[in-house]
């Protein structure tokens, strides 16, 4: 049984690379990791990952929370979101984007894995629903 | 002496000179109307005498009976005129000559009888008419010679009368003369004392009033004497003296009016000099009149030349078409009693400007509004100020929340930093302590969360951040913390970021401690956090305590090597706090630390 793949979206170079890991250490693929939103979108049509992490603030022009719906368009994927705002605005509109969790920085490693189990599996109940 | 007085007195002299010609022309005139009735006596006497004399002859030559008769008439006649005549002599002389002439009077008669005896008596002896005819002829010439005397003291008579008529009338004009004389004298004299008495001191009352009049309210009249004008000068002189003073009075009225009209001009001119630095206008309305009037700043406001009628039509005009409804609507309510204190916008020259609208109305009896006072105060440049620093404040805000998310990612970076190199190590206890410094940085950041959700950014309430660090704690220690049950007793305290994150360390330390040691073998058990503020102190205690295992026995927690208690013991001396563990069983820390900020 293959790995499920996590697509990993941040601009902070050095987070990123530090989720990449845990999500490795945790025992997923890395479907790949940007700091575009656009090439996020690009990358979620590429690979299909299984979730998501998107950063809020993205380096290029489109944000995690535009990038987010854009990829909810065209494909329902779990989207974690990961950022460093406090402000429950922030919190809204990535929940209206159809964010399933939202991991709040600094995060360690145990953050990331309860997250994103618990996003997958809430995942595979509406997907278990559905059928 | 009175006027009247002296007037009387004057008048009584006239008078008594007036009588005075009076009685002497009265005597003269009757001296006068003797002399006449002497004259006509005597002119009637003779008369008579001559008369007698031609009847005597027509008796003796016609023996006539009638001229007898009218002769004894005639001489009767005589007879009492001359015995009346006295009354109208009053010479010695005269009454002499009158005494003498009736006298002769009778005599006359007595001759004349003898003749009428003496021709009665020849007729009956013839022998005696020749000495009878003889008799007669000495008779009447005694007669003529008794006629003769009557004429003579007749015309004595006469001329007597003449001389007492030419002294009557000398006696009248020089009466008269006398009289008018006196009368003119009199009139001089009272002239003189009317013009003393009267005129120069109505000349005297007339120049004092002239110079009073003129102003000199301090003239006294000088006047002598105990007559009305004395009296009338007195009640003058009181009259000025009381005008003087009532002028003083007035003067002093008048200044203390100029300087209140002054002090009142220059306390308007400060207010409408107050009110345009200010920028309040004010208004008063007078309803029963229909008046409304605007100060200078009120028109300034309302852009509208200063001096123009004004009515609520006018005013509404200005007033932003937006808010006309609003204020209309505040203005009926405030007819009805309510408060009037409103902000609205106007229109002036094509720019909106924000005022402030104060009413104080006042009402009759019945509650019907009378008119009202009013301020408009011109709040565009507050306004103007309030947006900028609005704009200010939330750029700020923006610029702090950044901070803080900077600040986040920069921990998360670090974060990452020290998992990644955690992730270099095979040392899993070495690895665990890693995963305690990020613990510690996770702390850290939550403070700058929580401060980043509050309004001022600058203080947060420790029970809610100590809620969410314990629920993340219990979170992320998952298996470890299952079993153990975590009591809240936490109070609102607010604290600064100053104090905020060294507290915020301790607490994670000891919670971290109690998940890792107090329980072991996931044995399981209470963990209990307080937090509370002592408001008369001003102090905050923060208290972790479990029923665990407590600290090892006989081992002075202060000489642990644990990093984590050694840092509870520095961060507590930050906060200028002390440490106080219990007794057991199990392990208690409390905190005490003040919130007061040290003195600068």
């Amino acid at each position: 049984m293959s790995k499920l793949s996590i697509l990993i979206v941040e601009d902070e170079a050095i987070i990123a690379y530090d989720l990449a890991g845990k999500v490795r250490q945790l025992g997923y693929d890395v479907a790949g990791t940007t700091a575009l939103g656009e090439e996020a979108i690009e990358l979620v049509r590429l690979h299909r990952p299984a979730l998501v992490l998107m950063d809020v603030q993205l380096a290029g022009a489109m944000d995690g929370i535009a990038a987010a719906i854009q990829i909810n368009r065209e494909c329902h994927l779990p989207i974690l979101f990961l950022t460093a705002n406090a402000d429950l605005g922030t919190d809204e509109r990535a929940l209206r984007a159809g964010a399933v969790g939202i991991i709040k920085k600094p995060f360690d490693k145990r953050d990331v894995r309860i997250q994103i189990e618990k996003a997958l599996r809430q995942n595979a109940t509406e997907k278990s629903g559905s059928l | 002496m009175k006027i009247k007085n002296k007037l009387r007195i004057n008048a009584a002299v006239s008078l008594l000179i007036a009588f005075g010609i009076a009685v002497v022309l009265f005597l003269s005139i009757d001296r006068l109307y003797k002399a006449n009735e002497s004259t006509i006596i005597g002119s009637e006497i003779i008369t008579s005498a001559f008369e007698r004399v031609s009847l005597r002859n027509d008796y003796i030559r016609n023996n006539s009976g009638r001229a007898k008769d009218q002769w004894f008439a005639k001489n009767e006649q005589i007879g009492n005129l001359l015995r009346s005549a006295p009354q109208y002599f009053q010479g010695s002389e005269e009454r002499n000559l009158i005494g003498g002439m009736i006298v002769n009077q009778e005599s006359y008669g007595e001759i004349f009888s003898a003749i009428v005896a003496n021709r009665e008596r020849s007729g009956m002896n013839p022998g005696l008419a020749a000495i009878l005819l003889e008799a007669e002829e000495r008779l009447v010439n005694q007669l003529d010679m008794r006629a003769y005397v009557i004429a003579i003291q007749g015309r004595a008579l006469i001329e007597s009368s003449r001389k007492t008529r030419a002294s009557a009338l000398r006696l009248a004009g020089g009466s008269l003369l006398f009289g008018f004389l006196a009368l003119f004298v009199a009139g001089v004299i009272n002239l003189g004392s009317l013009r003393r008495i009267i005129t120069d001191r109505i000349k005297c009352l007339r120049d004092g009033a002239a110079v009073i009049g003129a102003g000199d309210l301090d003239h006294r009249i000088q006047i002598t004497g105990d007559d009305e004008f004395v009296e009338l000068s007195e009640a003058f002189n009181a009259m000025s003296a009381k005008l003087s003073a009532l002028y003083h009075d007035l003067k002093v009225e008048i200044e203390d009016r100029k300087l209140a009209e002054a002090a009142l001009r220059q306390s308007r001119e400060d207010l409408d000099r107050a009110q345009e630095v200010g920028q309040i206008g004010s208004w008063r309305l007078d309803i029963r009149k229909n008046v409304l009037t605007w100060s200078d700043e009120n028109y300034r406001i309302f852009g509208v030349e200063i001096g123009t009628p004004l009515t609520y039509e006018s005013f509404m005009g200005a007033v932003h078409p937006d808010d006309r409804q609003y204020v209309d609507t505040q203005w009926q309510a405030g007819l009805r009693g309510e408060p009037y204190d409103i902000e609205h916008r106007l229109v002036v020259g094509g720019q909106v400007k924000w005022v402030r609208e104060k009413a104080y109305l006042e009402l009759d009896g019945a509650g019907i509004v009378l008119g009202g006072f009013g301020i408009t105060q011109d709040l565009t440049q507050q306004k103007q100020a309030e947006e900028q620093i609005r704009a200010s404040l939330m750029e700020k805000e923006a610029m702090l929340r950044e901070i803080h998310h900077r600040v986040k990612n920069n921990l998360q970076v670090i974060s990452s930093l020290v998992s990644l190199q955690a992730d270099t190590l095979t040392d899993d206890r070495i690895r665990e302590e890693f995963n305690t410094v990020c613990d510690r940085i996770r702390s850290m950041a939550m403070i700058h969360e929580k401060l980043y959700q509050t309004e001022n950014l600058a203080r947060l309430n420790f029970a809610e951040y100590a809620a969410s660090l314990l629920q993340y704690l219990w979170n992320v220690y998952d298996v470890l913390a299952e079993k153990v049950r975590l009591n809240l007793e936490l109070s609102p305290v607010a604290l600064s970021i100053e104090k905020a994150i060294p507290c915020g360390l301790i607490l994670n330390e000891l919670a971290s401690n109690v998940l890792k040691h107090a329980f072991p073998h996931n044995s399981g058990g209470e963990v209990t956090v307080g937090l509370d503020y002592d408001t008369i102190t001003g102090t905050a205690h923060l208290r972790v305590s479990d029923n665990g295992v407590g600290l090892p026995a006989g081992q002075d927690w202060r000489q642990s090597i644990s990093l984590g208690l050694r840092l509870v013991e520095i961060l507590a001396g930050q906060l200028c706090g002390t440490v106080e563990t219990g007794t057991g069983p199990g392990t208690e820390f409390r905190i005490t630390f003040s919130l007061k900020e040290p003195q600068s």
